[in-house]
């Protein structure tokens, strides 16, 4: 039960509010200056923590509940990325185990991170709200760096090709947010199949280490997202359909 | 067996949103939303305030229906 201290009426409580948005923004602006993502980390974990240690009490047992999961599915996800690389290392796709995980540090921080915040999200949401509201960021956060491209200096071929990726990429997430709002069954089983072919990819990339190596990182910052987002959908239009009979 | 609830029907009843529902037992907007969808299964403690605000009692709100295996989950999916 929460402690009843005004904190309803709305959506988010405005801490969590102010580090989202501060998050989104750190996030957008990492491509420009790496350091921001260590912003973001902090606008993500820094409420759950405040939230744990007391300091901050705005939260009910559902809100509490939802961020103590979360904060579960990504130490399982970091375990996973540990046990991922240990695998890799004596498969030899790796030298030495000098670099955690497939693409030096970088991937276990990404991967804490989005999987806290979609878990958090998902559950806080519903998987339908959730996933559409999430692939929207994505597609505005794919965007953002082309706030850096618009300067003077950064005006050569390479970077208008990077830019066309970046609208190609942010188009891709915002279709996917409209097909799941419009038909989550649909938009589901879409992610999951994308999770599918992704991972047929993974298997065939296996026959060559170096290929293997830079694909773990693509199949775990992008297609096991899809696939989980999907999964939840599913899962959710099913519950939904059982408890209509 | 499957948990299920009346809360939508009793709120509508009288004529009461989810805000302030919300408001009266102390939670956010978004817990009374995910209870009455049926994904998260609330406290006893919860479950007795909701009543009580709805004036109806626990075991007219809340509801076991069976045919479906038992969970014992009570978080949020």
């Amino acid at each position: 039960m929460g402690n009843g201290s005004g904190m309803t009426h709305r959506r988010l409580p405005s801490v969590d509010w102010i580090a989202f948005g501060v998050g989104l923004i750190a996030l957008a602006l990492h491509y420009l200056w790496p350091p921001l993502i260590s912003v973001a980390a902090a606008a993500v974990f820094l409420p759950a923590l405040l939230r744990e240690a007391g300091w901050l009490r705005d939260a009910d047992e559902f809100t509490l509940g939802v961020m103590r999961r979360a904060g579960f599915h990504a130490l399982l996800a970091v375990v996973g990325l540990f046990l991922l690389n240990f695998v890799l290392t004596h498969a030899g796709a790796y030298e030495a185990s000098k670099h955690f995980g497939p693409s030096g540090d970088e991937l276990p921080r990404k991967l804490t991170l989005g999987v806290y915040l979609v878990s958090y999200l998902l559950q806080y949401w519903g998987a339908r709200q959730g996933v559409y509201r999430i692939f929207l960021g994505l597609a505005v956060v794919t965007l953002a760096p082309l706030v850096g491209f618009t300067r003077p200096a950064y005006g050569s071929e390479f970077r208008q090709y990077e830019a066309d990726i970046a609208v190609a990429t942010a188009l891709v997430m915002a279709a996917l947010a409209l097909l799941v709002r419009a038909r989550p069954r649909l938009g589901g089983g879409v992610l999951v199949a994308l999770f599918g072919v992704a991972t047929l990819l993974l298997a065939w990339q296996a026959r060559d280490l170096q290929l293997l190596r830079g694909g773990v990182g693509v199949f775990l910052q992008v297609a096991l997202g899809f696939g989980c987002t999907g999964w939840a959908l599913l899962r959710e239009s099913r519950t939904a359909r059982d408890l209509a009979e | 067996m499957e948990l299920t609830n009346h809360i939508r029907q009793h709120r509508a009843r009288l004529d009461m949103t989810q805000d302030d529902l919300a408001a009266r037992v102390g939670v956010r907007r978004q817990t009374i939303l995910a209870i009455e969808k049926g994904r998260y299964g609330p406290s006893a403690l919860l479950a007795f305030l909701i009543a009580r605000e709805l004036g109806m009692r626990v075991d007219e709100l809340f509801e076991l229906i069976p045919g479906q295996e038992t969970t014992w989950e009570t978080d949020p999916e």
